[in-house]
């Protein structure tokens, strides 16, 4: 949730400098919503609404939109021209190979930066959990390396949201009624896809709700959260074997002391972004959550069409085999069951 | 065994290493205070927001806060504030007023808005140290530590003694809102944020109680304050049995820009100064005065 537009509003007595997603930015014009919100606000989104992100990055004028990169129909095999006929009205955050030749023009292409995760090669046989999945690419991705079971998480609405309360009311107008998730499904039928999406917030992931899974993917979520632990304790509660968790960090508290744990407190007010960590707090948060060993797998520069660059790091954290607290959690269900599972719940001690 | 605590505090220079193991755990069980200060509800039942003190003696309390009571009797408090009440700047009366002291632990800041002639004060404060916010991972760890270990006692005695008016209240910051306890004329809050997991959804809530004017105390991170890192926090992550767990220490920008994105407005500093701690620990606070927005 990278791709944002600044934008100035006061509200009350308050000086805000509000990043408006671009997916927002687009999803609003037209709306009757649009034309009813806050005049400061909506006037500084149609300012922004003009200049979509590709012109920033090519300085050509106006806002391409899809349809207008489609080349022409004569150029295209039909196969290729029914999937672009699909994408073209969806604003892409992700950058996903559709077969034909096609792919999104998403926000953010993971592809060539796909071997910097250490996704293990085969998953064959795996539960999965993508945590945010937003247009589904790594669930895709999971899904390509064998996993048995994809759950792909995300909210429903852009407005459920860690969103400040101070700007939340704005947010609401704006969302409108308009739900998340035609990225991901136009995808998924396009693939041919199995993954399940669950509309879930990932502070109510838990055992209970979706179960346990092998393999957990946390990517670019964590900044926006306003508490993050939160989202990587309940990661941990249905993590089984590995999680990977890879977030955008700050190199000035990085260059600060590497050691030290800090973060820089953003306000979510700016492209969503509540925190900005750098590794060491990270690899701290994860730890407390539970999971162990952790380990910085990479550190590299999102392949985004952002206007900054966003420094990403990777950590990939495993569950103890025998773990104290959730051993303990286990037996206790035993107990109460009235079993004799307390041998089977330390199993691997 | 439980596991450890691999994370270590610092406190100004001091380096603490806090580990809660079963060694510990099985320690403090041992003691004769620990029995006393156990509080099962058969022995101190929670009677209008206090622990019935039921025989516990003066001595038998761990006093966090340093109060005078009647007959020149100081409790023996972690931290002093004392000296430094000028500080914070409270109103010199709060005649008329509704006050609220959030996280009240033994209640001196209570006592202090009475005395000030505040027309009704509420102190509230979580049960015991269970309800504070412990890593899932550790909770059951840490549960078992302080196993029992109630509140409120130190705000049960000084209350009787004081013959103070002044209310406790079992409620987590977290729960506050107009529904839950009303709105308030001036609000305090002190040495809290630093606790939490979720410090801006308690400013959240203290706002949506603060019909009036609030004082906002916090300690800060000296180093980072120093090396003028904007809006900087330190992932701090420590257990005690004190206060629970210590999640952030920010800077003052950070502080302000959490103030203003809770929604208060009028954001004023009062001042900076170092809060004395027992044995001799000094903690770097900035305290602020803003206007919170409880409808009226």
């Amino acid at each position: 949730m990278t791709g944002k537009k600044l934008l100035k509003a006061q509200v009350g007595p308050i000086d805000l400098q509000v990043g408006v997603p671009q997916v927002l930015v687009d999803r609003v014009q037209g709306t009757t919503g649009y034309r009813l919100v806050e005049p400061g606000l909506s006037r500084a989104i149609a300012v922004l609404a003009g200049r979509s992100r590709r012109s920033d990055t090519t300085g050509d004028a106006g806002p391409p939109r899809v349809p207008e990169r489609v080349p022409q129909p004569e150029e295209v095999d039909p196969g290729a021209r029914r999937i672009l006929d699909r994408i073209a009205p969806i604003d892409w955050y992700h950058s996903i190979d559709l077969g034909n030749g096609v792919s999104t023009p998403g926000f953010v292409d993971h592809r060539p930066q796909l071997n910097l995760y250490g996704l293990p090669e085969s998953l064959e046989g795996k539960r999965c959990l993508d945590v945010a999945t937003f247009d589904g690419f790594w669930a895709f991705e999971m899904e390509r390396r064998g996993a048995a079971e994809v759950v792909a998480l995300d909210i429903g609405h852009f407005s459920e949201s860690d969103i400040p309360k101070v700007i939340l009311p704005h947010a609401v107008e704006l969302d409108g009624a308009q739900p998340t998730g035609e990225g991901f499904r136009t995808a998924a039928d396009l693939l041919g896809s199995k993954v399940r999406r669950e509309i879930c917030n990932v502070y109510d992931l838990s055992p209970e709700r979706l179960g346990t899974f092998d393999f957990v993917f946390v990517s670019d979520l964590l900044i926006h959260l306003r508490d993050p632990q939160l989202a990587l304790e309940r990661a941990f509660s249905v993590c089984g074997d590995r999680v990977v968790v890879a977030d955008s960090f700050e190199p000035a508290l990085q260059e600060r002391d590497p050691h030290l744990p800090l973060a820089r407190f953003t306000g979510g007010l700016t492209s969503e972004t509540w925190w900005l960590p750098n590794v060491a707090t990270l690899h701290s948060m994860m730890v407390v959550a539970g999971f162990e060993p952790v380990a910085e797998v990479a550190r590299f520069v999102l392949n985004a069409a952002s206007s900054g660059l966003i420094h990403k790091v990777v950590l990939h954290g495993g569950v103890p085999a025998r773990h104290s607290w959730r051993d303990q959690v286990d037996e206790e269900a035993a107990r109460r069951r009235g079993s004799a599972a307390v041998s089977a719940a330390g199993k691997g001690a | 065994m439980p596991r450890t605590m691999p994370v270590t505090l610092r406190l100004g220079g001091v380096e603490v290493s806090v580990s809660l193991d079963r060694v510990l755990a099985e320690r403090l069980k041992g003691s004769g205070l620990y029995r006393r200060l156990v509080g099962s509800p058969e022995t101190h039942p929670i009677v209008r927001g206090e622990p019935a003190l039921n025989g516990m003696s003066f001595e038998d309390i761990d006093w966090y806060q340093t109060i005078d009571l009647p007959g020149g009797v100081v409790t023996p408090g972690f931290v002093d504030h004392r000296e430094q009440v000028d500080l914070y700047g409270l109103p010199e009366s709060l005649e008329g007023k509704r006050c609220l002291d959030v996280a009240t632990f033994d209640g001196f800041w209570a006592f202090e808005m009475e005395r000030r002639g505040a027309a009704e004060v509420v102190g509230i404060d979580v049960h015991s140290l269970r309800d504070c916010d412990i890593p899932a991972n550790f909770r059951k760890d840490y549960e078992q530590s302080v196993a029992g270990n109630v509140k409120g006692f130190g705000f049960a005695y000084a209350k009787a003694q004081l013959g103070s008016k002044a209310r406790r209240r079992v409620l987590s910051v977290y729960e506050l809102s107009p529904a839950t306890i009303g709105t308030f004329d001036f609000v305090f809050l002190s040495d809290l944020l630093i606790h939490l997991r979720d410090p801006l959804r308690a400013l959240e809530a203290v706002w949506s109680v603060t019909r009036g004017e609030a004082i906002i105390a916090e300690v800060m991170d000296p180093e980072l304050e120093s090396k003028g890192e904007e809006r900087a926090m330190r992932f701090m992550l420590s257990l005690d049995e004190y206060s629970g767990c210590l999640w952030w220490y920010p800077t003052s920008s950070a502080w302000e820009a959490m103030l203003r994105l809770a929604r208060f407005s009028e954001v004023e500093e009062v001042s900076r100064f170092d809060l004395a701690t027992r044995p001799g620990g000094r903690l770097p606070k900035v305290v602020y005065r803003v206007r919170g927005g409880g409808a009226t």
